[in-house]
């Protein structure tokens, strides 16, 4: 609405109104405070060399701080909802995730679709969470959250369904295994279902810079504004939990699960039963391992010499775990290693996604959602059926597979290029109304 | 079958408790005198809501809610068709292609119609 007076701008400005949001919104202190010191709110009461430590004392601080507000309008059953569920639904998606042939809480039929399912609930941890307050700003900043969710999660699942015309299965351990039977991880054959589930999940997770569809300088998210205490605790967990589920998706959908790189390359020594690229991760990890107890002797402050040195001997124990198991039987092997690439391919996943928060300036949350709708969403239908396609080319044409991927991905990627041309850069003027 | 789901429920379980408990720990944990006065506005930055919750709402957030529906429930139909397409063969994408057809067809109209530069 246009004729709202006055404007969130104008109110901030008034000096007997609070001070810029900016500065009283936020507990994360700008990026460029975050190199040279800790939250600039947090009492410095540790010991200067125990400052690394800060964060930590932050999440305590947490626990003491006094129990959310009771606003005379504030629903209370939605207010203690709204964590539990967030909780409840973040951890129950790992359930199905392989971690590895041997550790799978419950391999289900339907494990991709348990997975797309529990996470879609995630909307109720946003809009219980700030319907509770019955505040206009919170409820807005939870609609907004809503739609990009949303608009998102639909290019996601597009993407996905790319891979299950491959593997013929919802079951992720089957998806894992149908990688290792067509000699390839599916991030090869359907790269850009793999790049929209990305995108997605930087969306979806809220973790970019990219996407904060609560715009913290203009109406701050209640769920992180209202309950900075153990509610919000709860509340960034699911957050965080999240992240990892996204990047375990994408992990065993796209990246080969707990499969090594040359999966199908199974030449052992001569004599044994050793696979020769199944020694490479222990000695890695054993280098590292050594490099950490070698630097953690010279002479230096005690904090660092005790990281080098922890960190030295935790990866010295993985080493020993890594190449002891070569010698266990299969299984044993088969777990230890597949829960180790499994880790590490979740790790590197959420790597770049954090790489990017930091990479790349903010975007509007609408020029998010319009994006998804105008460019996103069109093209994982076109990924889709060119997909299809290709498949159908290399097993009843009888053309290399190679060839029909990298058709169908730059014929993909030049109707995305065409969509994205067409669309207007330019969003229309926010509005006070949610817009 | 169902017996996949048991590991599931007794982790959903575990996993409920494990909060439930913490939020009521921590609620017992302050005394009476810290935790906020009723009446209170719901916002600790002062500044006073514009309007009330229940105002109007921009448009674009009922687009994006609409469009949502007809695309998600379409995805049902295009997963189950995806993981039995290699079974199918060219039968199968020519079965599907009408349906995306309908869909994207749908989708230039919103398109030509201007919905999408609302959302």
């Amino acid at each position: 609405m246009a004729d709202h007076s006055p404007t969130k701008a104008e109110a901030a400005e008034q000096p007997d109104h609070a001070p810029d949001p900016l500065q009283s919104g936020s507990e994360v202190p700008a990026q460029d405070e975050l190199g040279q010191r800790g939250s600039p709110q947090a009492p410095e009461f540790l010991h200067p060399r125990l400052r690394v430590l800060q964060p930590v004392a932050d999440d305590v601080k947490v626990l003491l701080k006094k129990d959310g507000w009771s606003a005379a309008s504030a629903d209370r059953v939605t207010f203690w909802i709204a964590p539990l569920s967030a909780v409840i639904i973040a951890l129950l998606t790992y359930l199905v995730l392989p971690v590895g042939p041997a550790f799978q809480t419950s391999d289900l039929n339907i494990g991709l679709l348990f997975i797309l399912g529990i996470s879609s609930l995630t909307i109720y941890r946003i809009v219980p969470g700030n319907w509770s307050s019955e505040h206009r700003d919170s409820l807005i900043g939870a609609l907004r959250s809503a739609a990009q969710f949303l608009s998102y999660e639909t290019a996601a699942a597009l993407g996905l369904a790319s891979v299950l015309l491959l593997s013929g299965s919802l079951s992720t351990k089957e998806i894992v295994q149908a990688q290792l039977d067509q000699g390839q991880w599916f991030i090869f054959y359907v790269p850009v279902g793999f790049l929209i589930f990305f995108i997605c999940s930087l969306a979806t997770t809220n973790r970019a810079r990219v996407s904060p569809p609560e715009t913290n300088s203009e109406i701050v998210a209640a769920h992180v504004m209202e309950n900075r205490n153990f509610h919000g605790a709860l509340d960034s967990l699911a957050e965080y939990a999240n992240i990892i589920v996204a990047a375990g998706i994408a992990t065993t959908v796209f990246l080969g699960g707990w499969l090594r790189p040359l999966a199908s390359y199974r030449d052992r020594f001569p004599g044994t039963s050793v696979e020769l690229l199944d020694v490479l991760p222990g000695l890695a990890v054993a280098a590292i391992s050594a490099y950490c107890l070698r630097s953690g002797r010279r002479p230096q402050a005690k904090i660092r010499k005790a990281v080098m040195n922890w960190t030295g001997g935790i990866c010295g124990v993985l080493a020993a775990a890594l190449l002891g198991t070569l010698f266990a039987p299969e299984n044993a092997m088969a777990g230890v290693h597949g829960a180790f690439w499994f880790v590490v391919k979740v790790g590197a996943y959420m790597y770049f996604c954090l790489w990017i928060r930091f990479a790349f300036p903010g975007l509007q949350f609408d020029r998010w959602t319009r994006r998804s709708w105008r460019i996103l969403i069109p093209a994982a239908f076109i990924n889709l059926i060119t997909a299809a396609m290709a498949i159908l080319a290399s097993q009843d044409g009888g053309l290399p597979m190679r060839f029909t991927t990298i058709v169908a991905t730059v014929a993909t990627l030049g109707a995305a290029a065409w969509l994205a041309k067409d669309s207007p850069a330019d969003p229309v003027a926010q509005t006070a109304d949610g817009g | 079958m169902p017996s996949q789901y048991i590991p599931i429920l007794i982790v959903a379980i575990v996993v409920a408790v494990f909060p439930a408990a913490a939020l009521v720990i921590f609620k017992r944990n302050h005394k009476a005198s810290e935790t906020a006065e009723a009446g209170e506005t719901p916002y600790e930055r002062e500044l006073p809501p514009e309007d009330a919750a229940a105002g109007n709402y921009s448009e674009r957030l009922y687009i994006a809610g609409a469009l949502f529906v007809i695309f998600d429930v379409a995805i049902v139909f295009l997963f189950s068709w995806a993981i039995k397409f290699s079974q199918m063969g060219v039968y199968g994408l020519f079965v599907m292609l009408p349906f995306v057809g309908i869909l994207l067809a749908g989708y230039a109209w919103l398109y030509k119609n201007g919905a999408l530069d609302r959302i």
